[in-house]
């Protein structure tokens, strides 16, 4: 993203620079995870979050298993929570909710370790949500928009800043 | 008196007979015929062909700042048979080692997230050995590459074939104009047998008195290999005439000549048959059948006639005779144009060296059969052609196999009654990833080819102190979220101790048969000392221990008896492995996993194999440990992991078993575990214990694959504090006594502070306990 301080609007897209992309916003995070892989000295991390991130773009092509494939990728290399929270994402998607919970319980220990800012603990912590709320329709809407995509296997599952 | 039938009668008598055998005559050939057909159809409508399963490593993954040194990427390309060139244009299979990278033009491959396309790969490496980025063939940044999986082995039933399946529409017309060219040049003419060729056939051997030339269509070739086999008889001659009629009355010439270029011999690979274009155009070139050049597809239309008299590794010369011919009829016949008949006939073969029937990692391979099996049962398993798709790392297994044959060197060379022994020594190793449970690389045995039962996963052995951090894990850990009973600190007794039990009374000693008073927790797991390690089991009970021991994954049966904390109970290699990976992985239990995937011969996932674990201790319990086996390497049994010039952070721990039966060594860093035991299956002693015997087996492993710096160290949690304490009396060091950081969970550090009189009163406290 291009920066200037020219302007105030520029001004403004300057902070947002700063501050990086929004991991709370489901846009993004793959971008927000290569911001983080970009930030890491550790050459293991940062390959394992940029695995993170295509396991996201995955997601978002409504391809849950490569999704799946990807973040076990990303959590092999290293153990950090960001790997474990696009992981739980992923075994969301696929109506895994056991093992989606066992990955999610991983990335909010690290992200409490104090590995993150706290708008990815919130992002997590809309998973959680997710992952609690009784098994309802208006549950299963959180996970799959739209009820899946017929022929495009399991949708991702969608977090709003609702 | 005898009657005579008259001249009329006998004519009749002879009609009759010869008119009932006729009929039987046509009753028995319309049964044979049917007999055939529904032999050819039997097997034509069926599975046509016993594809063995194949066993594939983990793709490799590549990322800047990786050290191209410790990787084995150049001998992983060799294995995998790319082919070095010298520009820095590469082609599908191919490979340029330039000054400043390696140019790699991967193939496409199915891994883990679903098929990879290949495509070029450039990987720049800098002055200091390490990855310094990667890049595609548009020259952008690739943040992470891979490296096609290799092939490990094949799963065969009785038949050792190999073959890999393609469809007629696959394979190049070149190749299929060279192979009816040589073999049946009016195949797609002629009803199933050829007359015309067959008289030429006759006249020549008749001429020659032996057979000098063959008349059989493809057809028939294809019958007789897939029916009736080699025997050469009038009968056998006869059926096979018939078959390839009745194949031909029923079958388009496509759909025989697919199955004739999935069937044919082609060559040997060791005990393996190379069977089919397909397995052929790998086999020889190390290409898809698609891939293959004009003078690569005269060259295998050729090796029809004699695959190993004409073999391109074994009679180069003979090949490229057999080769020019087959270009030589394609020209004739005007199939190929004048042009490119030349340019084929200055081709250089080109097949590098003969492929071997490797098997790098037979014992894993076994391990991975007997849990298939269970899944698909043998024959599924030896005959649907599946791609397993698995965890291990090639180039760590080699290692593996290396540290092993090292360290049995150095043992035998150490000790001479080692060499020569009825049965002879043995060792294992393992390596895993803590989190994901994925095993990386196993050896069960010095040689897989003398002994297959392997002593990384079948063998049963008492663990011996290999056993001690689970029993420390017990003691540090609170039980329901409580308070733990121990801290590093805790003060346990190294005296003579006595437990009577049903089997007389029990009498710990500690390997230098010395006591040593009051020690810590921490003092004793370090130096691997027996008899505080019972009290303290004395202390928690077996049940915690045995329950703790489950968490960690290792499943019993345990005997409650006072020794359990001394490591009695039997355990596997692989066990022990597992068991460890909970420490290393900060509380998290993985599944074991060695494969990912089991795709079908059409590429569908017919089995998924996730990454499953879960968390059964905090992290920071388990770190509490760690920090206690970081303390064993530092200053403990396991030291000689540093004197070997291992400088980065690790965690291991010692084992050895009564009369040095048994040698354990475990060591892990936060992403690899590897554990090693050594011994002989009979139980003799080793006379060394785990530090001398199974460690360096270990060290010499994990030198390799990471190097000495190590990679990455263990982070303390925050609900660790890190307290500097009097190493003697466990309290807080200050007021003249020294102190040494030790570490706790919150609110569990020690509060007094040590003081002379501080010590006296501790000593006290423990006489009273006396």
């Amino acid at each position: 993203m291009a920066c200037s301080r020219r302007t105030p609007l520029l001004a403004l897209l300057l902070v947002a620079c700063l501050i990086g992309p929004d991991p709370g916003s489901a846009s993004a995070l793959p971008e927000a995870l290569r911001t983080e892989a970009e930030r890491s000295l550790d050459t293991r991390r940062s390959a394992s979050l940029h695995l993170a991130a295509r396991a996201e773009e995955a997601r978002r092509r409504y391809e849950a298993r490569a999704a799946q494939g990807f973040a076990e990728q990303a959590v092999r290399l290293d153990g950090n929570p960001y790997a474990y929270l696009v992981l739980a994402l992923a075994l969301a998607d696929l109506q895994d909710r056991e093992g989606s919970r066992r990955a999610l319980r991983e990335a909010e220990e690290g992200f409490s370790a104090g590995e993150a800012s706290a708008r990815w603990s919130a992002r997590a912590a809309r998973l959680r949500g997710s992952l609690e709320a009784p098994d309802s329709e208006g549950s299963r809407e959180t996970y799959l928009p739209g009820g899946g995509v017929p022929g495009r296997g399991v949708g991702p599952v969608i977090e709003t800043d609702r | 008196m005898r009657a005579s039938l008259s001249p009329v009668h006998q004519g009749r008598w002879i009609g009759l007979g010869g008119v009932a055998l006729a009929i039987l005559l046509v009753v028995a050939a319309a049964r044979t015929l049917g007999d055939l057909e529904a032999r050819v159809e039997g097997r034509f409508a069926g599975r046509l062909f016993a594809l063995p399963s194949r066993v594939y490593s983990a793709p490799m993954l590549l990322y800047p700042g990786m050290d191209v040194r410790r990787l084995g990427l150049t001998e992983r390309l060799t294995r995998l048979r790319y082919r070095t060139v010298s520009g820095p244009a590469v082609r599908v299979g191919e490979v340029a080692l330039l000054a400043d990278r390696i140019r790699i033009g991967r193939r496409p491959f199915r891994s883990a997230h679903g098929q990879q396309g290949g495509g070029v790969l450039d990987v720049e490496i800098g002055r200091d050995g390490r990855i310094r980025a990667l890049r595609d063939g548009a020259g952008s940044d690739v943040p992470v590459g891979e490296i096609e999986p290799e092939l490990l082995g094949e799963l065969h039933g009785v038949d050792r074939a190999d073959r890999r399946l393609v469809l007629l529409e696959q394979v190049p017309t070149e190749l299929v104009d060279a192979i009816v060219s040589v073999e049946d040049q009016r195949f797609f003419d002629h009803p199933c047998i050829d007359l015309r060729r067959m008289v030429g056939a006759l006249v020549a051997n008749v001429q020659a008195l032996r057979v000098v030339q063959g008349a059989s269509t493809l057809t028939q070739q294809l019958v007789k290999n897939f029916y009736l086999g080699p025997e050469r008889t009038l009968g056998r001659k006869l059926r096979e005439v018939v078959m390839a009629c009745l194949l031909e009355r029923r079958h388009s010439k496509e759909e025989i000549l697919e199955t004739y270029l999935n069937e044919v011999y082609l060559g040997q690979r060791g005990s393996v048959a190379v069977h089919g274009v397909g397995e052929a155009a790998f086999h020889y070139f190390a290409k898809r059948v698609e891939d293959l050049t004009l003078s690569e597809a005269a060259l295998i239309a050729g090796l029809i006639k004699g695959p190993n008299l004409y073999s391109p590794f074994r009679h180069p010369t003979s090949a490229r005779a057999r080769r020019d011919l087959v270009l030589g009829i394609l020209r004739a016949r005007e199939l190929i144009e004048e042009e490119r008949f030349l340019a084929a006939l200055e081709e250089p073969m080109v097949v590098g060296e003969q492929p071997r029937e490797e098997r790098p990692a037979p014992y894993f391979v076994d391990h991975l059969r007997t849990d298939l099996v269970q899944v698909y049962g043998e024959e599924i398993l030896h005959a649907e052609g599946f791609s397993i798709h698995t965890t291990l790392d090639p180039h760590l297994q080699r290692l593996a196999r290396r540290a092993i044959q090292r360290g049995i060197e150095r043992l035998e060379g150490r000790a001479t009654d080692f060499v020569g022994p009825k049965v002879p020594l043995q060792a294992a190793l393992v390596a895993l990833n803590p989190r994901t449970g994925e095993i990386m690389a196993l050896v069960g045995g010095r040689d897989y080819a003398t002994s297959q039962f392997s002593r990384a996963t079948m063998a049963r052995r008492q663990p011996g102190s290999i056993f001690k951090p689970v029993v420390a894990l017990a003691a540090l850990a609170g039980r329901g979220g409580g308070v733990p009973s121990h801290t590093a600190v805790s003060s346990l007794l190294d005296a003579p101790l006595e437990v009577d039990g049903p089997q007389g009374t029990w009498r710990p000693v500690n390997y230098d048969g010395e006591f040593r008073g009051p020690v810590t927790l921490r003092a004793a797991i370090e130096r691997s000392l027996n008899v505080p390690v019972a009290r303290l089991g004395l202390e928690l009970g077996p049940e915690r221990i045995i329950e703790t021991a489950r968490k960690m994954g290792l499943p019993g049966p345990f005997e409650p008896v006072a020794s359990l904390a001394l490591g009695v109970s039997e355990v596997t290699l692989l066990g022990i492995a597992r068991a460890y990976a909970v420490l290393a992985a900060g509380g998290v239990r993985p599944v074991l996993r060695s494969y990912r995937e089991v795709l079908d011969v059409q590429g569908n996932v017919v089995k998924r194999t996730p990454l499953r674990f879960e968390r059964v201790f905090s992290r920071e319990e388990t770190y509490l440990v760690t920090s206690l086996l970081e303390g064993v390497i530092e200053r403990g049994t396991g030291r000689g992991l540093r004197a070997r010039g291992f400088l980065g952070p690790v965690a291991g721990k010692t084992g050895t078993t009564s009369g040095f039966r048994d040698a354990w060594f475990v060591a892990y860093i936060p992403d690899l575990l590897v554990a090693a035991w050594v011994g002989f299956d009979d139980g003799q002693s080793l006379e060394v214990p785990g530090s001398v015997a199974a460690l360096p087996l270990v060290a010499d492993f994990l030198l390799d694959a990471v190097g000495p710096e190590g990679r990455g160290g263990f982070a303390r949690p925050p609900g660790v504090t890190r307290v500097s304490v009097d190493p003697h009396t466990g309290l807080l060091a200050g007021g003249g006594c020294p102190g040494t950081p030790e570490v706790f969970l919150a609110g569990t550090a020690p509060t007094l502070s040590c003081s002379p009189g501080a010590v006296e009163r501790l000593i006290g406290w423990m006489r009273k306990r006396l």
